[in-house]
């Protein structure tokens, strides 16, 4: 569990460290900000109903932004082989990730 | 050159194995990787493992590492299966990939700091740790610098350093000297060696001579097959077919010859003038493998004229790499 921690931790305290992580929050806060005054200001209802079920289609777009690149980045830079050979994992007999790169032995 | 083996596969129980396969065989498809590979890596012992490029060294070494599983046979490590007990045998694993698992946005202490704490190394021995990885593969310089920002050789050091993090059992290294410069492979050697003294290492390189110089028992496979595995000195021993003495001498070539194939033992004969003196001949002989041949030798030249040299070569291990490999040494020039 502790070793999920440190993944955690790495991952959020990578995205800080680049303006990947700014960015996604800028362009999920300007998408916010359009559906709440949209719905508020001009449609004229007094609740946050609508402005909720916006944010969740927005993070449908989003997340997937974010956090496509993951595994790739981490076969990439090899350290998919730390990864999985940490005691964290608690991968018990499927090997099907770990056979995507069978050409170097 | 180490002590004769004392350890086969057949013999050594499975206590005092650390790391134990037992015919394991790898299969991507129809295509066999490993084919029934059986050894063991013993406490205290560093082996290295030789092969050609594609000869299924990474691939074992990912087996044993728990990156994939084999398709047959069993891996154990430290007691521990590694289809079944892998979460177990992973705490005891320290691993240094061909290519060193960094991330590059961290800086070396960052990095060193998150494998400890997902590795599971105690919140409160994790300074320590790094204190003591970082001083045993000299990074202090580097230790705030970001990974990007390394050269491959700090690089190499950075991914030893989180394969010692947490004092595992056994360490894996696959070409861990790799990208060094001569002064850092001999620090590297060291922090293996001293670090092989009480726990099981599983080396794989190209460099020959950094087998002879640090490893106990040494592993030779090509097509994913098991060669050979054996001490340095008993795989001398293994393929000691021709052995060549190297004399020089002041004497008349025509006697000289003579009175050399008269010896027992001496197969074929070379003279020539050495090359700094044209009184003093060369003689190569190739005679055979037993003991006493090259005393005979000098015995007999000694006793009609000037001996002033006499050498008998033994195979390096280039040679018995290249022997076990399929390749005639005699092809590549002997060494």
């Amino acid at each position: 569990m502790s070793g999920m921690l440190a993944v955690c931790q790495k991952e959020l305290s990578t995205y800080f460290r680049s303006p990947i992580a700014y960015f996604v929050v800028a362009v999920f806060m300007v998408g916010t900000g359009y559906f709440f005054s949209y719905n508020t200001f001009l449609t004229g209802n007094a609740t946050m109903a609508e402005t909720f079920q916006n944010m969740g289609i927005l993070l449908l777009l989003v997340i997937p932004a974010v956090s496509m690149r993951l595994f790739s980045g981490e076969y990439g830079a090899g350290t998919m082989e730390l990864l999985q050979t940490l005691s964290s994992r608690g991968r018990s007999s499927s090997a099907s990730t770990s056979e995507r790169s069978p050409s170097c032995c | 050159m180490g002590p004769p083996s004392r350890f086969s596969p057949a013999v050594m129980s499975p206590a005092a194995a650390v790391v134990a396969l037992e015919s394991v065989s790898k299969r991507y498809g129809t295509k066999t990787i490993i084919q029934d590979l059986s050894f063991t890596v013993g406490k205290g012992e560093i082996v290295g493992f030789l092969g050609p490029n594609g000869a299924g060294k990474t691939t074992t070494m990912r087996m044993i590492a728990g990156f994939t599983t084999a398709t047959s046979g069993r891996v154990t490590v430290a007691g521990y299966d590694m289809s079944t007990q892998n979460a177990e045998a992973a705490r005891r694993i320290g691993y240094l990939p061909e290519r060193p698992p960094l991330y590059d946005t961290l800086d070396v202490s960052a990095y060193l700091r998150f494998v400890a704490r997902a590795k599971g190394v105690p919140r409160l021995a994790i300074p320590a740790e790094l204190e003591r990885v970082t001083a045993a593969c000299r990074l202090e310089a580097v230790y705030r610098h970001e990974i990007y920002k390394l050269s491959k050789g700090y690089r190499q050091r950075v991914g030893l350093a989180q394969a010692l993090l947490g004092t595992p059992e056994v360490l894996l290294l696959d070409e861990p000297t790799i990208g060094l410069d001569p002064g850092q492979i001999q620090e590297s050697r060291e922090v293996i060696r001293s670090f092989g003294e009480a726990h099981a290492v599983l080396l794989s390189t190209h460099i020959l001579p950094e087998v002879t110089m640090i490893c106990r028992r040494v592993a030779i496979i090509n097509h994913g097959r098991l060669l050979a595995i054996d001490s340095p000195s008993g795989l001398q021993r293994a393929v000691e077919q021709t052995n060549r003495v190297t004399l020089q001498a002041t004497a008349p070539a025509q006697p000289l010859r003579e009175e050399l194939m008269a010896v027992d033992g001496v197969r074929a004969l070379d003279i020539h003038a050495a090359a700094d003196d044209d009184r003093v001949l060369s003689v190569e002989c190739h005679v055979d493998a037993r003991e006493g041949v090259e005393a005979a030798i000098a015995r007999a030249v000694a006793s009609r004229w000037a001996l002033h040299r006499l050498e008998r070569h033994q195979p390096t291990l280039e040679n018995i790499f290249l022997h076990y490999v399929g390749e005639a040494p005699a092809a590549r020039g002997a060494a």
